[in-house]
């Protein structure tokens, strides 16, 4: 069976709530494709769909040209993780993925095998009940590893996370996209994908905003902006628009120039006496160009933080 | 980094308070604002007042030979149950009867076992003042009884105690009947000189003459029976009573006067049980009445011995208010079961929805006095579930009497009783209240128990099951699964009047526990409040 | 489906609750038998059926067994875990058809544990309160076939119980609602028509068709005639009650988003 997830023009509401608006993409295997969009940009929902847990309104998904319902041995086929708690308090963690195996005809030695993969050997017979938030993360990726399926998917995988889970985590997602499998993987935060996620599917308000590679995105976003860093930031600032350029401080001591190449830049300042220690053709990070791409898809925006009590000594 | 200094956050909010009032609004702004819980619960009540008025149109009574049976009309409009034979003389004006008992025997012959193999304790003879022979007149009466000593019973449903002790010829029992216009007084003594007042009674519009006997009268004895499937039945055995008179006198305004031999009641209705007529010279001496062919052969007979005794023997017959085997209204109230699974189910989820969710967490930390939110949500549930009860069983108890009888249920035997009356107020407040200690239990086994399935299940098990069984166990233990369980508190609903002077089947079946209404509800306040006890104690212990 | 077995029965043995409930349901069968039988005595009582006295239990017992059938579907709701056991067998008739097999095989199993315990408490006890054949009572003997009749039944009534319970919490999904749903449709109708006088017709109507009235009637070996339905169609009414229930459970299932 090919290795792929294919989506096409899925159609959900949920009442009132319209949750898929026509969402179309493909998930190739041997590379990550990250599926990014705000809280509520149908997600969740598009990942049940593919499962088979939810049924669209419209459109279709298929797995390996297959709809889920007609897979025998479906977690041979696709594994996911959807939500890690969801487990039976009082049942220990080798015993879940006991039954889960017995689901598929496995045995108890796979069992042992992915709990060795998810680095669970040592709580593998606590009860599930008193696993901390990264532990049931892990048991939920042995869940998914169980039937050594082509094709993976996870929802949110780095939740809870600590930063040596996200790195362990971003090499397994690699070495999975290496072994040939396609792995799907959502997320609303940005910074854990970079580095992981090679394709992107961009979905915000049920649709699909961008469906391009890492790289492309990051490039579009980039435009043709310079990064400065230098500590006379206020007559850099004036040189530079005296120049035509549009200036903008992104951090304490570093702007961001547009409007300008990187030569001209460096003339401007080098003619008005301005000191710089660094200069660059920006690279915007992905969470910039995600922010840009998703400005108007954002469904909840939390109110400016109250000004005016702080004071902060520059 | 930082190089400036920044001043600690100040709140400008004022700051409020824990105590417990505000601990109390909190949990009702959390009952209130579920708006599934606020349906469920006027739900619950509607659903049960909606069944309690179903049953009630289903209780046919005209179909049912209890609902509306042959009976005397008591002077109270209560129905009563009036067959006895006596010999009596007119007493006119001011006067009284006295006589003396010496002794009083169930059985055939002295050393013999009782007639009919058991022993009537409220098997009854002495002196009766009665207005009538109509069946259902006023009366007042002294006797003795086997197992209750003196009596003093008038108007059917009142009954005082006298002298205890069975009458033996070395202990005898003198009785005495005093009236002076419409007062009727009754006194006892163990030798006929010191005289000591059982009661004074009122009997209002006594006639100027009204007749003075001796009688007697021994009811069935009754057993009850149980059966989950209709095994068996109850069932009655007939029983005699014999009592010996002496010094007889009667004093009145005029001197002399015969005895007459009198029959009140026996009424020949469609049962035919009591089908006698009198038969035979009516006077002293060998009295038989004729019972139809089939029924039971009831007869008495008073023979004047020598020296002023007379021998009183009397096979069944009694003097006293109808006692009824059904209890439509209890029945009908049962309907409130539907309501209270559904106030079980709030009581529990109150608190288990919280542990689902892990919210549980949030409120122990913005209260962390763990006793006093329990407290709270018990107070908050059980208030609500009252008033909910309230109005729902307000509503529900005058429809409810109302097609109970309009479909047949004679008043007289099955009174309706209003809001405003005693017991009226007990059906109402009470069925509340069951409600209200029903939904605390089940807060407490959520709170143990910590899933919503297992504490509706054990607060089922104790409060309704036990309803169950007692039909199905022997009286005994019956009696007491139904003292000791939260169940007890079911008697609140008990639709007809309890009278403990005649000897009847105590089931739930027929609308009596055994335990009064008010103690038993007490019984089931007493479950809640250790159920409330040990789950403030695994609370305060437990890890959340 | 095997596999689909397999994997339910795993996850039931799995849990600590399941053995907590099913010892519930042996001790308080055989527990409230063993009082019916110690508190019946002969002269008072000798017309008695001795069997269905000596098989009081199972109407309490029960109670353990709907929770345990009610929490091994609505425990995977509450959890969530249900999304993972559709992805795995996704063929949702599948997955409950597997349920109700192995939730089948284990109350039966203690089903036939609680009853014979409730039997051979009445087979030593009966006689010692007078129950010896003597007043036309009868000695409890599982050879007898009434008696065989009423004990199998009682197992099968259990079992019936627990499949009602599944289907009624399947379509219900939550734990409270079904729980009070069920003790409702089994304990309501027996508390209305026990104690005392409906309409004759509703009365003979409710027992005829309550799930637990009419599905206790297989329990009784004496006044057959007495019963407002036989034995067997007592059973079969339970039957049609727990088919309705799973039809409606599946159902929702299959049509309802996970």
């Amino acid at each position: 069976m090919e290795a792929t997830i294919e989506v096409s023009g899925l159609r959900k509401r949920f009442g009132p709530t319209v949750a898929l608006d026509g969402v179309t993409f493909t998930v190739q295997p041997g590379q990550v494709t990250g599926f990014v969009g705000p809280n509520g940009a149908g997600k969740s929902t598009t990942m049940r769909v593919i499962l088979g847990l939810d049924a669209p309104d419209g459109g279709s998904a298929l797995i390996g040209g297959q709809r889920y319902q007609s897979l025998r041995h479906p977690l041979n086929h696709v594994g996911s993780l959807l939500d890690a708690s969801a487990l039976q308090p009082a049942r220990s963690a080798r015993n879940h993925l006991l039954w889960l195996a017995h689901s598929q005809g496995l045995t108890g030695r796979q069992v042992d095998v992915v709990i060795g993969q998810a680095g669970l050997e040592k709580v593998a017979r606590r009860k599930a009940g008193g696993y901390s938030l990264g532990m049931r993360q892990r048991l939920g990726i042995a869940a998914a590893m169980l039937g050594d399926p082509p094709v993976l998917m996870f929802d949110e995988p780095f939740n809870g996370m600590d930063p040596e889970g996200i790195v362990w985590m971003r090499g397994f997602l690699r070495s999975l996209a290496e072994q040939g499998r396609a792995v799907l993987v959502s997320s609303h935060l940005m910074s854990e994908l970079e580095g992981s996620a090679d394709h992107l599917v961009v979905v915000g308000r049920g649709k699909v905003i961008a469906d391009t590679t890492v790289a492309e995105l990051i490039a579009a976003a980039s435009g043709d902006r310079v990064s400065l860093r230098t500590t006379a930031w206020s007559e850099a600032m004036a040189a530079l628009t005296t120049a035509g350029a549009t200036v903008a401080a992104s951090d304490r001591d570093s702007l961001t120039v547009s409007g300008l190449t990187p030569e001209r830049v460096v003339a401007v300042l080098s003619g008005a006496g301005v000191p710089f220690s660094e200069i660059s053709a920006h690279r915007a990070t992905l969470e910039e160009a995600y922010m840009e791409l998703t400005r108007d898809a954002v469904e909840y925006r939390a109110a400016e933080p109250a000004a005016g009590t702080r004071e902060v000594a520059r | 980094m930082s190089t400036g200094t920044i001043t600690p956050y100040r709140s400008e909010q004022r700051p409020g308070r824990d105590d417990f009032p505000h601990l109390l609004r909190s949990e009702w702004t959390k009952f209130r604002t579920v708006r599934g819980w606020l349906i469920a619960m006027v739900a619950a009540v509607l659903l049960s007042a909606l069944a309690v008025v179903a049953i009630a149109s289903a209780a046919n009574g005209k179909q049912n030979p209890a609902a509306n049976p042959t009976v005397a009309i008591g002077p109270d409009g209560e129905a009563v149950t009036d067959n006895f034979y006596f010999v009596h003389q007119p007493l006119t004006g001011n006067g009284s009867i006295t006589v003396r008992v010496t002794s009083l025997t169930d059985a055939e012959q002295p050393g013999q076992p009782p007639f009919g193999n058991v022993s009537q304790p409220w098997a009854k003879a002495g002196i009766i003042l009665k207005a009538s022979s109509k069946p259902g007149s006023a009366y007042a009466a002294v006797m003795a009884t086997p197992g209750h000593g003196v009596r003093m019973q008038y108007n059917y449903t009142h009954d005082l105690a006298g002298l205890s002790g069975t009458p033996s010829a070395a202990s005898p029992r003198w009785l005495r009947l005093t009236r002076s216009g419409d007062t009727i007084t009754g006194y006892d003594s163990t030798d006929g000189t010191h005289w000591t007042k059982i009661g004074t009674v009122t009997l209002a519009g006594l006639p100027p003459a009204v007749k003075a006997g001796l009688f007697a009268a021994s009811p069935q004895y009754v057993q009850g029976g149980q059966g989950f499937a209709n095994n068996s039945g109850p069932g009655g055995i007939d029983t005699r009573i014999t009592a010996t008179f002496d010094h007889v006198s009667l004093r009145d305004g005029r001197p002399g006067g015969t005895w007459t031999a009198g029959r009140i009641g026996f009424p020949t209705g469609p049962e035919g049980r009591f089908h006698c007529t009198a038969s035979g010279p009516q006077q002293p001496g060998h009295y038989h009445g004729k019972c139809a062919p089939g029924a039971v052969p009831l007869s008495g007979s008073i023979i004047a011995g020598s020296g002023g005794t007379y021998t009183v023997t009397q096979n069944g017959g009694e003097i006293g208010p109808y006692v009824t085997n059904v209890d439509p209204l209890g029945t009908v109230l049962k309907g409130t079961a539907v309501g209270l699974l559904a106030v079980i189910a709030l009581g529990a989820l109150f608190i288990t929805a919280e542990y689902r969710r892990g919210l549980i967490r949030t409120t122990f930390a913005a209260s962390p006095r763990r006793g006093r939110v329990l407290a709270a949500k018990a107070i908050v549930i059980g208030s609500v579930t009252f008033v909910a009860g309230l109005i729902g069983a307000a509503i529900a108890l005058p429809i409810a009497e109302r097609k109970l009888h309009s479909g047949g249920w004679a008043s007289s035997v099955f009174p309706i009783w209003s809001l405003t009356s005693g017991r009226g107020l007990q059906i109402v407040v009470g069925t509340a209240g069951l409600l209200a200690v029903a939904a605390i239990l089940a807060l407490s086994a959520g709170a143990v128990l910590r899933r919503s399935a297992g504490a509706i299940t054990a607060v089922v098990v104790l409060l309704i099951v036990p309803l169950i069984l007692g039909v199905v166990l022997p009286q005994g233990p019956a009696d007491w699964l139904l003292r000791l369980t939260p169940a007890a508190a079911f008697g609140l609903q008990q639709g007809t009047p309890q009278y403990s002077q005649v000897m009847h089947i105590c089931q739930p079946y027929n609308g009596c526990f055994p335990l009064s209404p008010w103690n038993g509800f007490l019984v089931a306040c007493a479950w809640a409040a250790a159920a409330l006890g040990l789950a403030a104690y695994l609370l305060r212990r437990r890890d959340v | 489906m095997s596999t689909a077995v397999r994997a339910e029965w795993t996850k039931l043995r799995t849990v600590p609750s399941t053995g907590w409930l099913l010892l519930t349901a042996v001790v308080l069968t055989v527990g409230v038998s063993t009082l019916e039988t110690v508190v019946v005595k002969c002269p008072a009582s000798c017309s008695d059926d001795t069997t269905k006295v000596s098989l009081t239990g199972v109407l309490v017992g029960q109670a353990a067994v709907a929770v345990l059938a009610v929490l091994v579907v609505t425990g995977e709701y509450s959890s969530g875990m249900i999304r993972i056991t559709l992805t795995a067998v996704p063929r949702r008739i599948t997955a409950l058809a597997a349920k109700a097999i192995v939730l089948t095989g284990v109350v039966l199993a203690t089903g036939a544990i609680a009853v014979a315990g409730s039997v051979l408490a009445g087979r030593y006890i009966l006689p010692g309160n007078g129950f010896t054949g003597a007043h036309g009572s009868l000695a409890l003997s599982l050879g007898a076939g009434p008696t065989l009749r009423a004990a199998a039944g009682s197992v099968l009534y259990l079992a019936l119980v627990a499949l009602l319970s599944l289907g009624l919490a399947t379509a219900l999904r939550d734990s409270g609602a079904s729980i009070t749903v069920l003790l409702g449709l089994l304990y309501i109708v027996p508390l209305l028509t026990d104690l005392g006088t409906l309409d004759p017709r509703w009365e003979h109507r409710l027992q005829e068709w309550g799930p637990m009235t009419a599905g206790l009637a297989i329990q009784a070996t004496r006044n057959l005639k007495s019963l407002p339905i036989g034995p067997w169609p007592g059973l079969g009414v339970l039957a049609l009650w727990a088919a309705g229930a799973l039809l409606a459970g599946g159902l929702l299932l299959r049509l309802r988003d996970a």
